[in-house]
């Protein structure tokens, strides 16, 4: 399948930060594609190129397979949603939605029929929003106008720049969700900035993780999760453990400065290495006594914090290691885990992911 | 009533008199200086007081009869004409200007606006002799030999008017282009829009009460103008500012004086309000 957007190489500095450095990424047809990092890690810069408000130094940025390194924005035949959504504060939703109809010349016969599709489209009955003034809405209702007012003229990506930022967290959520089945529903490729993470994990198809300009990794939301390439990733998304060490065969992990020998899948490009290793909180099990199998290692409990439905525990194994774990409050005997217990820890072996040593 | 009762009120009471007080230096102000001599001319116009600005007892439209005569009627169009053409001038010279420091040149936008102020921190006299030398070297080593000159001339008046009024036009366009989001101009490119036609949908329109402000800002002062004119037009070029100060000035002629200055206060007011009702609010483009 042709890509829809693809960045080669792309490079932009300001002065002397490189904002985006050496990125490259394709992304498909109706994807919906999240780039995922902390603030200025370049992921609104990569949108700003794709969309062409910003030029690139270097490198190709090409949509439906041509080169439109060239191209102004308005001939790009792109969607933009920006961040506190720029919408016309001198139209009224129609005007808004509008816009983007006139200024690429569609024949005026099919406005109105365009419009009133796009925005039941997008939730908002025409026959009440359509007269209504941009600071007669809501955040959530102006959301809803930016999403339409970009995809009305039917691009060929639409480019979101943390549309959700400035709404509260409910909203958001339910947002997020919309958001969802409106890309569905319109079969558009969605282009998704964010540093939330539980945005991007909820509604990508794929995430391109950035931070400093760089591409982190790039993969679908349980890739992402489950088989971070690097610290970065594994620390960003979600909360993780991290245990320095040595790989001392192609199974066996030697922890730094124990004798903690543990069990897990060492890659071949890994072996007789540094490296650390990932345990996700959840992924680990708890018992006071527990069947003797892989990965079973007798712990104290230095916090404990009951959430109701699962409980946050850190647990010291060695001098230097310390886990936290995450636990379904599934019986009495793991909600009752008190500071000072001594329990035993266990993970099996896939459950942990070997990654480089930084 | 208890005693704290009665602090409390009367706490309460000074809370609403303070603003009320503040108000009054300027009611004072602008009854003694602005309301009272409006009033005077007012009167003076229908012949109602004399020099002395005793009541006279009676009341003639003659004066008003007597103004609209060809001499005020040539001055009084000339002068409205110098002063739209002014505030068109200056509009198409202050909007790039503005449009440029407040979006373009976001870095040194306050020095840049200090020097179209700066300007005004000279005295007028020492600037209008100044522009006179420049108009002066101009006609004598440049236009001699197309036998022209700007000096004394109708191109003169309009060059001074233009290079006075101009950061009057600057400042309010500044003010509101400023405020334009920069993402705004960006969606709309976004949605197809080139440079032009952002302009002439998103820009022009979000800023035309700046627009609206600075066209009346040039546009009223310009009307009475007399000293520009006076400097740089000749007889041929005097506008109504001028025949007003002729008239009371050296004619000593208080109701012919004041009538037209009614007038052209009204007339003046009209059309600005009109203006604003048609064109200031949201210009529709």
């Amino acid at each position: 399948m042709q890509a829809s957007v693809e960045l080669i190489d792309v490079t932009r500095c300001f002065g002397d930060v490189v904002a985006v450095n050496n990125v490259s990424f394709s992304v498909r047809s109706n994807e919906f594609f999240s780039l995922l990092g902390p603030s200025g890690c370049g992921k609104t810069t990569t949108l700003r190129i794709i969309a062409g408000l910003e030029d690139p130094d270097r490198g190709t940025v090409k949509l439906r397979g041509e080169v439109v390194n060239d191209v102004p924005p308005y001939k790009r035949r792109i969607g933009m949603v920006f961040q506190h959504l720029a919408l016309f504060p001198h139209m009224n939703v129609y005007g808004n939605v509008c816009f983007g109809l006139k200024m690429q010349k569609f024949p005026s016969s099919e406005f109105k029929s365009r419009i009133c599709k796009i925005l039941e489209n997008v939730d908002m009955p025409p026959e009440v929003f359509i007269k209504r003034r941009i600071n007669q809405l809501s955040g959530g209702q102006q959301q809803r106008v930016a999403i339409a007012r970009a995809l009305i003229v039917e691009p060929t990506v639409l480019l979101l720049d943390e549309p959700l930022g400035p709404l509260d967290l409910k909203i958001r959520q339910r947002m997020q969700i919309e958001l969802k089945k409106i890309q569905r529903r319109v079969g558009t490729t969605f282009i998704y900035v964010t540093h939330d993470q539980g945005e991007a994990l909820t509604m990508s198809d794929r995430i391109a993780v950035m931070n400093e300009g760089k591409i982190m990794q790039i993969g679908n939301s349980k890739e992402i999760y489950m088989n971070p390439k690097n610290k970065f990733v594994a620390s960003f998304i979600g909360e993780t453990n991290f245990i320095e060490g040595f790989c001392k065969s192609n199974e066996t992990f030697e922890a730094k400065d124990s004798n903690l020998v543990i069990k897990a899948d060492v890659p071949e490009d890994f072996v007789k290495k540094q490296a650390g290793l990932c345990i996700r909180p959840e992924k680990i099990l708890i018992g006071r006594s527990l069947q003797k199998n892989e990965n079973v290692f007798d712990g104290m409990v230095e916090e404990a914090w009951y959430l109701g439905s699962s409980i946050s525990l850190r647990v010291r194994l060695t001098a230097e290691i310390v886990l936290k774990v995450q636990a379904q409050t599934v019986d009495d005997s793991i909600a009752s885990i008190r500071l000072g217990d001594k329990i035993q820890v266990r993970w099996p072996k896939h459950n942990a992911t070997v990654i480089p040593f930084e | 009533m208890s005693y704290i009762q009665r602090l409390i009120d009367k706490l309460r009471q000074r809370k609403q008199i303070i603003p009320v007080a503040l108000l009054f230096p300027p009611l004072i102000y602008l009854a003694l200086f602005f309301f009272i001599p409006m009033s005077t001319g007012f009167l003076y116009g229908f012949g109602m007081i004399d020099r002395f600005y005793r009541f006279t007892q009676s009341f003639t439209v003659l004066h008003y009869i007597r103004a609209f005569d060809y001499t005020f009627l040539l001055i009084f169009s000339r002068s409205l004409l110098i002063a739209g053409l002014t505030a068109v001038l200056c509009f198409f010279i202050g909007y790039p200007v503005a449009y440029t420091i407040a979006l373009k040149m976001r870095r040194f936008r306050n020095l840049l606006m200090i020097l179209v102020i700066i300007p005004y921190w000279v005295s007028f006299l020492l600037r209008i002799y100044a522009l006179i030398n420049v108009l002066q070297f101009f006609d004598i080593y440049i236009f001699s030999g197309l036998k022209i000159s700007i000096m004394g001339s109708f191109l003169g008046v309009m060059t001074g008017m233009v290079w006075d009024y101009l950061p009057f036009m600057i400042l309010p366009l500044y003010a509101s282009i400023e405020k334009v989001e920069v993402s705004i101009l960006e969606a709309s490119k976004t949605l197809g829009a080139s440079s032009l036609k952002t302009y002439f949908h998103v820009t022009l329109p979000l800023t035309a009460p700046g627009v609206a402000a600075g066209t009346i800002l040039v546009f009223v002062p310009s009307v009475g103008e007399f000293l520009i004119p006076y400097f740089l037009g000749g007889v041929t070029e005097y506008m109504v500012g001028n025949l007003i100060w002729e008239l009371i000035m050296k004619a000593h002629n208080y109701w012919l004086g004041s009538a037209i200055s009614t007038i052209v206060l009204t007339i003046v007011l009209v059309i600005v309000l009109i203006y604003m009702k048609y064109g200031g609010g949201e210009m529709a483009f």
